[in-house]
């Protein structure tokens, strides 16, 4: 098949001259003046929060270890645990955020006052 | 931008918007869907539409992100319980019946072809559809996409080369 020919098929196979019915339109209007403005709302997605607060906590909890626990065991028992929360806290977050859409399912509306 | 001003672009732009979600989406439920939850998340990022800015160029890759996230989730869906969607209603229009035979070939032919880009990835399938349905230019598709116009044209070739595979297994080369 030649390119050039390929190439007309194409474009008309995807050639859309189709459409919205009055009737979407007329819903979509509808829908419209039911949706608060930009200016009264805003988002704000907290997807980073439970990673950063596993983080955290595993970093107070590694520092008490260091500083108060007698016996190596015992510390490096909590570095461990420490060390896979952050890995494996960072790694589903990630996760979430790659393939489960975690950004916009954490968002928060936050209603403004102009 | 106050939402009478994105009724005054779903009037200027909701043709090629739909046409879009159309090709897209491939049914015309899905598409219906997809152009309505496009305005409705442009009125929320209204403040991010500039008139002067190609406000086309924003709803169109606005349209192009909210399909590509319900793919996933379909997909998804899918892989746990699959089911086939039902595809355009596509009618035929013979205008010379002289030519009857060759037209519904060519009409059957188009039809395939679309089923082939619906089957696409959407990393392929939403630059073919911008190329071809919107007639948007490499460099626009690209400050869309955010890609590089390389990447994009890269992307074009190696669709077009995908389809035309598909379209020569299934006996459409002529």
């Amino acid at each position: 098949m030649q390119n050039n020919s390929f190439e007309q098929k194409l474009s008309d196979a995807m050639r859309c001259q189709d459409s919205p019915t009055q009737q979407l339109n007329q819903q979509l209007f509808a829908k419209l003046q039911g949706t608060p403005s930009s200016v009264q709302k805003s988002t704000y997605s907290i997807w980073w929060l439970p990673a950063v607060a596993s983080t955290l906590f595993s970093l107070i909890s590694m520092m008490w270890a260091l500083l108060f626990l007698p016996t190596t065991f015992g510390r490096f028992s909590i570095f461990l645990l420490g060390s896979h929360s952050i890995t494996f806290s960072w790694l589903l977050t990630l996760i979430g955020v790659k393939k489960f859409n975690l950004k916009t399912a954490t968002a928060l509306s936050i209603c403004k006052n102009s | 931008m106050e939402r009478q001003q994105i009724a005054t672009l779903v009037e200027q732009y909701g043709n090629a918007v739909y046409g879009f979600c159309l090709r897209l989406a491939g049914t015309r439920a899905a598409a219906d869907d997809l152009y309505q939850q496009t305005f409705l998340k442009a009125v929320e990022l209204a403040h991010k539409i500039n008139p002067a800015q190609n406000p086309k160029g924003f709803l169109l890759a606005l349209a192009a992100k909210i399909w590509q996230n319900c793919y996933v989730k379909e997909s998804r869906r899918k892989r746990i319980a699959p089911c086939e969607p039902f595809p355009l209603e596509d009618t035929y229009e013979l205008h010379d019946s002289s030519n009857l035979q060759q037209s519904l070939e060519e009409q059957e032919e188009r039809q395939v072809l679309r089923g082939e880009v619906d089957r696409l990835k959407p990393a392929f399938r939403i630059p073919i559809v911008l190329y071809y349905t919107s007639q948007l230019s490499i460099s626009q598709i690209a400050t869309i996409l955010h890609l590089p116009k390389g990447t994009v044209k890269s992307r074009l070739f190696k669709a077009r080369s995908i389809l035309k595979q598909r379209l020569e297994k299934s006996g459409y080369a002529k």
